[in-house]
């Protein structure tokens, strides 16, 4: 899951993108709103976290701007503002959500994944396509009985592949979803990623559920 | 608001009471003139009336006789002095009169023309005239023949009803009864309408004032435009609501700002110590958490140390412990601190010239100007640039100016870089530690000296901040 941090305090930003990196999150981040407003237009997020009270284009102004160029991404308003008219305020500008400064990691965290869980038809933090369960809070991942070890970037793949089973995955999906503006779309890093989820998921057992989608990519399959 | 309180009712009220008291003078005034002259003319008919009589010959024959017939409404009485004697000729008419004519018949036997009123049986009200006649006039020729006696002299009297004269008065009061009150009630009602027409300015201001009081929103304004008197206090009020609501959305911004400012630094602290709480993490990075909240919370307390001492500034109530300070002798100390500063960011500083001039002042809070806007000009200005800090009189204020040839500040933002929490680039003064209270302090600090700041700014150029202090 890629996650766009947008904040003018350099501080914050670093900690929210620190964090967030922690929790297997591909993350962006932007100082300004016009830098935000760019950044959310040429990749596509799976979530973005705005400031409201930013120098050059307000977060509000900047959620408008988006949801004007149908651009559906959640938002996650984060802002020291936080008389209800600013809420609401900010709700009605298109965002999704709204945490007040100061906040805790913790409840940004369970925000963020209840925001990406909005899409899907999965209300509780656990992903399961056929044997295979994803539990996004613990980020524990199991295979029947088997508990499955993965790195944090071997996680995020999974993740993408978990919320979107049995459709087509691209290698520029999993590059634009699963790694940051800093990833070299040239290198085979995703193919490296892909194997190595294979051996750890599919080896040993019946059915394989990562399938290669020959000269499109690849496809989790439900058994 | 009660009619009976308004000042619509009272002028009215004072209007209606001066009215009636003119209109009532006024009507006795009519009143009185036209009973006099009325009366007069009675009387002057009655002494035209009887100089008519006396002119007809042989009246007291025909008197006697009772052959004079007298005109409508008319008495007519003849008295006949013999030695002491007086006999009376009653004209057919005169038989009813009730009252004493005996004092105007005797002056008129003694000379004098002389009037009197009396009243008849009926109750009718006459006037009467009584005027010698002389027994040589015409009235008496020719000589009664039955009664030749000798006169030693006559007296006519003649008496008009004066009933048209009270009618005529009787009609006046009532037409004055009548339109007195008609009057008052007719202004009354206009001068409640002209009250109301010219006060209405004034419901209009105690309505928007009351509708601000009600809904707290200050951008509502009154709509007098007239060229009185109400309509200057109109305008007076509205600049003053416009003042009132500057300073109240100043006072907004200001605590949104103040808020901003406090909870970002909180919000990193939170954030980072909830973060490195998450899971075990290594010595290094507990200590880079921890770092991170001192640094904060050093932000923190810079902030919160700035509002007070604005807050202190605010209530009016700040003490400034006057003493002489030789200027040349603080900027040294001022420009010792700025150069080391300067030499860690690679910046030329320089002390440029310096006139022998004292000011007077609290040392450590002039110290805090000076060492701000060195600061500020430090912040501000890339590595490689200069920093000049000079002294000069002028006018007999000292004016320190503190040069930089930094980034410059646009014509737009420079009339409100003194506001507080104002800041050009927010993102990047808050990374250098800025809290976008410097400024403000330092403003707030020459103005408790009697003096002010100024600033002269082109964009890539730098700026020279001046501060101007009365000489001592």
């Amino acid at each position: 899951m890629r996650i766009l941090v947008v904040d003018d305090d350099r501080h914050l930003n670093g900690i929210i993108k620190r964090g967030l990196t922690e929790e297997t999150y591909a993350v962006d981040t932007a100082f300004d709103g016009e830098e935000a407003e760019y950044l959310a237009c040429v990749n596509s997020y799976d979530l973005i976290i705005l400031d409201i009270m930013m120098p050059k284009k307000d977060g509000i102004e900047v959620c408008q701007s988006l949801r004007g160029n149908h651009i559906n991404t959640p938002i996650l308003m984060l802002t020291a503002k936080d008389a209800v008219e600013d809420r609401v305020r900010g709700l009605d500008a298109g965002a999704d959500d709204y945490l007040v400064k100061p906040f805790a990691f913790s409840e940004l965290l369970a925000r963020i994944r209840a925001l990406l869980r909005r899409d899907g038809t999965a209300k509780t933090p656990e992903l399961k396509v056929g044997d295979v369960v994803l539990n996004t809070r613990t980020r524990e991942v199991w295979r029947g009985n088997r508990a499955i070890e993965l790195t944090t970037k071997e996680y995020t793949v999974l993740e993408y592949f978990m919320r979107h089973p049995n459709v087509v995955v691209t290698r520029t999906m999993l590059e634009e979803h699963a790694w940051d503006y800093d990833f070299d779309s040239m290198s085979n890093l995703v193919d490296v990623y892909i194997r190595r989820l294979r051996r750890k998921i599919d080896e040993g057992e019946e059915v394989s559920l990562i399938q290669t989608v020959r000269g499109a990519g690849y496809r989790l399959k439900i058994s | 608001m009660s009619f009976f309180h308004s000042i619509k009712f009272r002028f009215t009220i004072w209007y209606l009471l001066i009215l009636a008291i003119l209109l009532i003078s006024l009507s006795f005034g009519v009143y009185f003139y036209m009973s006099n002259t009325l009366y007069e003319n009675l009387d002057d008919s009655l002494q035209l009336r009887a100089s008519q009589l006396k002119d007809i010959k042989g009246i007291f024959f025909s008197m006697s006789q009772g052959e004079f017939q007298e005109e409508l409404g008319e008495v007519v009485l003849v008295y006949l002095q013999t030695e002491n004697v007086v006999a009376k000729v009653p004209g057919p008419q005169a038989s009813t009169i009730e009252g004493n004519l005996d004092p105007i018949v005797n002056e008129a036997f003694n000379g004098e023309n002389a009037f009197t009123t009396v009243e008849t049986e009926s109750g009718r009200e006459l006037r009467m005239l009584a005027v010698p006649l002389s027994p040589e006039g015409p009235g008496f020729s020719p000589h009664l023949p039955t009664q030749r006696m000798k006169f030693n002299s006559a007296v006519l009297v003649i008496g008009r009803s004066t009933a048209d004269i009270a009618e005529a008065l009787q009609r006046l009061r009532q037409i004055l009864i009548f339109a007195i009150p008609l009057t008052l009630l007719i202004a009354g009602a206009g001068g409640i309408f002209l009250a109301r027409r010219a006060l209405k300015p004034v419901d209009d201001i105690a309505k928007t004032a009351l509708e601000i009081e009600n809904s707290g929103n200050l951008s509502r304004r009154i709509n007098v435009d007239t060229r009185d008197e109400l309509g200057r206090l109109s305008s007076a009020l509205n600049q003053m609501i416009e003042r009132l609501e500057k300073a109240f959305k100043r006072q907004q911004e200001f605590t949104g700002d103040a808020s901003h400012e406090l909870r970002t630094p909180l919000a990193v602290i939170e954030a980072e110590s909830t973060l490195a709480l998450e899971k075990e993490r290594s010595a290094d990075e507990y200590r880079r958490s921890l770092q991170t909240v001192v640094q904060e919370t050093e932000h923190m307390s810079g902030i919160i140390d700035q509002l007070l001492t604005l807050a202190r500034a605010d209530s009016g109530n700040e003490q400034i412990a006057f003493e002489e300070i030789e200027l040349v002798e603080l900027l040294e100390e001022v420009g010792s601190n700025a150069s080391v500063l300067c030499r860690e960011k690679g910046l030329k500083f320089e002390l440029g010239q310096m006139e022998e001039l004292v000011v007077r002042g609290e040392r450590s809070k002039l110290k805090e100007l000076f060492l701000n806007l060195a600061n500020n000009a430090i912040r501000y200005t890339h590595r490689g640039g200069s920093i000049s800090i000079s002294l000069r009189q002028e006018n007999r204020m000292a004016v320190v100016y503190v040069s930089d040839t930094g980034i410059g500040i646009g014509q737009d933002d420079l009339p409100l870089i003194f506001e507080r929490f104002y800041r050009v680039d927010k993102a990047r003064s808050r990374a250098e530690g800025g809290s976008g209270l410097g400024l403000a302090i330092c403003k707030h600090i020459a103005q408790a000296h009697g003096g002010r700041i100024e600033v002269q700014s082109r964009i890539e150029e730098g700026s020279t901040f001046s501060v101007w202090l009365p000489a001592a």
